[in-house]
């Protein structure tokens, strides 16, 4: 059974349909690529699977259970995390404040214990933090020592691989990435790739949707394609295959034509 | 932020607990030299105050100053209470001190409430002195129209004030930015306007004859006479507010350091990114209201308890912008700036009270210097030190390396 499907899935924003029946699925471990020219739809698919915008049809299932029309706070809680085009960190907290956010879910003591076991509700936190500073150094090590600099002052890509920690700190069943690479130059496309590759290798059990329009990079992370046209689904197969539809083809030069 | 090195400051050094309590005593010394002098040296001392702290945070001298408070958390609490217990002992006998005392502690109080929505959540309220009359209201009804005991006035007060934050808090979640602080707005108005129109709390004449809190019948608000010596009725009640004060800011300090303090700071910059984090958006506005609403009312309660009076223009629109301009002048979400901003005012005002349209010219102008020199106010809000705050560090990465090969599976 598939982990995360979507069957049918739309949406309309006054009367332009910038989804449109789009039926997908993913299994657990699976890397899918997601494609398409400029306002296909990408991330507009995700931040329906991700409770930001409510599809006005179609059903989304999580290991079958039914989560369309929750809200994103919900989604999360049952294991959907993600990532944005343009990074939604907070700029005026420090990178481990950034990235312990991240596990806000997993807190078990409450008000009480915070104002009157302050020792007990302390080491919850440290244990936390110390989880972020794990997931950190997987990443790169060289980054634990900005760990108390503020999120603006850092680098752009570290603040990508940060927004990355944050997402998969509390160990979602699926990630979404929406272009993680955007805004990085080639050499350090390359080495978000490397990042995430050894992320999957070190995180084995989630699924990752991943947004991209380096073909470099879809070339070699996904194990599959998902090709989005105009808001619909136009192809779906392994990159090799991909490049050679003619649908597709169609679809870029059309795009870069207009 | 520089980094402290905690192995080093592990076993704290003598000369650092002794530095600790030299400082603490320094800044109460200060402290009553500015509730004590006339008004032209306090004045001077204010602004000197003003630009020392300036000076401070410049030079970094403040960022040691805090590692220094942080590394010795214990002492410095500790011995700044008894520094601060120490004030009403040396204001003894010293009547309109002692008032101005009382006071500064009571709008701190409501001070620490406002950063709780305006510094923390990034959400201006402009009903903060609303907020201090239900309090106050709470406390003049019960205690003369229902002639309960004022300690059930304080508890009415923090349920009345409970309530009412959650009221005033749900309109505001569908609002933002400056919508909310004109909802806040009309909502202060509005309340001025409401008890000026109801006569059983007095309509515009206020209530009078609202009582002091008492421990088994000894009044706290009551002039007594020590071995001859005729103690200003403030001594007790000042004492009482400064303990009250240090329940208040202990719980502030823990609530800004633990999640909800962040969970607030992530909503105030993004709250898309905080929902989909699994934060209940909502919860959390309402638990700002809700957290600032009884600081301010406990404020309210025992300010109506101190001036046995209450009316309808102790709590208006011009008092709520005196709260916010507090919190904006000391520094948003930072607790200590909070509490010197909010101090520094009240003796301003209150040294100004025979000139109070210079207090206002006065007031004006610091603003406006303070939010062209520091728009972050005097002493601004700090990055979570988390090394500090645990007194041990986060282990590097180093620690990974080494369990790298175990890690197979
Ligand atoms: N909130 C919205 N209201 C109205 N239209 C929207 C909204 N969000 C997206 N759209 C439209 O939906 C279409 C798809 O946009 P989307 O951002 O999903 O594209 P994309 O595939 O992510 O493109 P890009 O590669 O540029 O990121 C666009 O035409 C866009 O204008
Ligand atoms: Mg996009």
């Amino acid at each position: 059974m598939a982990l995360l499907e979507t069957k049918g899935v739309s949406i309309n924003f006054g009367g332009l349909w910038a989804v449109k029946d789009v039926d997908f699925l993913i299994d657990t471990e699976e890397i899918v690529g997601l494609i398409g020219p400029n306002g296909s739809g990408k991330t507009t698919f995700l931040n329906i699977i991700s409770g930001l915008y409510r599809a006005t049809n179609g059903v989304i299932t999580l290991c079958g259970e039914d989560i369309t029309g929750l809200r994103p706070f919900e989604i999360f809680q049952r294991g959907i995390a993600r990532t944005y085009q343009s990074s939604r960190l907070c700029w005026d907290l420090s990178v481990a404040d950034n990235i312990l956010m991240g596990l806000y879910t997993k807190h078990k003591r409450g008000f009480v214990d915070i104002i009157l076991r302050p020792k007990s509700a302390d080491d919850e936190t440290y244990e936390f933090l110390q989880e972020c500073m794990d997931m950190l150094s997987y990443f790169n090590p060289s980054l634990f020592k900005l760990r108390y600099d503020l999120t603006k002052n850092i680098p752009h890509i570290d603040r990508r691989r940060i927004e990355i920690c944050r997402a998969l700190v509390g160990h979602p069943a699926v990630l979404l990435l929406d272009e993680p690479t955007a805004g990085l130059n080639d050499e350090e496309t390359m080495q978000m790739m490397m990042d995430i590759y050894k992320i999957k290798k070190k995180i084995k059990d989630v699924c990752i949707i991943i947004i991209e329009h380096d073909m470099k990079v879809m070339e070699r992370v996904p194990e599959r394609i998902v090709v989005f046209n105009a808001g619909q689904k136009i192809a779906e197969g392994i990159y090799k295959d991909i490049i050679k539809d003619p649908d597709v083809i169609n679809a870029y030069l059309g795009g870069a034509a207009v | 932020m520089t980094d402290l090195d905690f192995s080093r400051s592990q076993g704290t050094k003598m000369s650092e607990k002794i530095l600790t309590v030299a400082c603490n005593i320094l800044v109460f010394g200060l402290v009553f030299l500015m509730l004590r002098l006339p008004y032209q040296f306090s004045l001077t001392l204010v602004a000197l105050v003003i630009a020392a702290l300036l000076y401070m945070e410049k030079s970094g001298a403040m960022n040691a100053v805090f590692s220094l408070y942080i590394r010795n958390k214990g002492l410095a609490a500790s011995s700044a209470i008894v520094c601060m217990l120490a004030i009403p002992v040396l204001l003894a006998t010293f009547r309109y001190q002692s008032h101005i005392a009382v006071m500064a502690v009571i709008y701190i109080m409501v001070c620490l409430g406002v950063n709780f929505q305006m510094g923390s959540a990034n959400m201006v309220n402009f009903a903060p002195a609303a907020f201090m009359g239900i309090g106050a209201y709470s406390m003049a009804v019960t205690t003369v129209k229902l002639g309960i005991s004022p300690w059930f006035g304080l508890l009415v007060a923090i349920i009345l004030c409970s309530v009412a934050g959650l009221l005033i808090g749900l309109p505001t979640l569908r609002t933002k930015g400056y919508y909310l602080s004109l909802v806040t707005m009309a909502l202060q108005l509005a309340f001025t306007q409401l008890i000026k129109n109801i006569p059983y709390i007095g309509g515009p004449n206020g209530l009078s004859g609202v009582k002091a809190l008492n421990i088994g019948g000894f009044s706290l608000y009551k002039s007594y006479t020590f071995f001859g010596m005729k103690l200003a009725p403030h001594f007790f009640y000042l004492i009482f507010c400064i303990l009250m004060l240090a329940l208040l800011y202990y719980i502030a300090v823990r609530i800004s350091i633990s999640r909800y303090g962040l969970v607030l700071n992530n909503i105030a910059q993004d709250e898309i990114a905080a929902n989909c984090l699994g934060v209940k958006v909502s919860s959390y506005k309402l638990f700002a209201f809700l957290i600032g609403a009884i600081f301010c009312g406990i404020g309210g309660a025992l300010y109506a308890s101190l001036t046995s009076f209450v009316g309808p223009n102790d709590f208006t629109f011009a008092r709520s912008l005196v709260f916010i301009c507090m919190v904006i002048l000391g520094g948003m979400d930072n607790l200590v700036g909070v509490l010197v901003g909010a101090f520094l005012l009240t003796v301003i005002t209150e040294k100004l009270r025979d000139f109070s349209d210079y207090a206002q010219l006065i007031y004006a102008l610091l603003l406006v210097i303070i939010l062209i020199v520091r728009p972050s106010g005097l002493i601004p809000k700090r990055v979570r030190n988390y090394c500090a705050i645990f007194g041990r560090e986060l282990l590097p990465p180093s620690r990974q390396n080494v369990s790298e090969p175990t890690d197979t599976q």
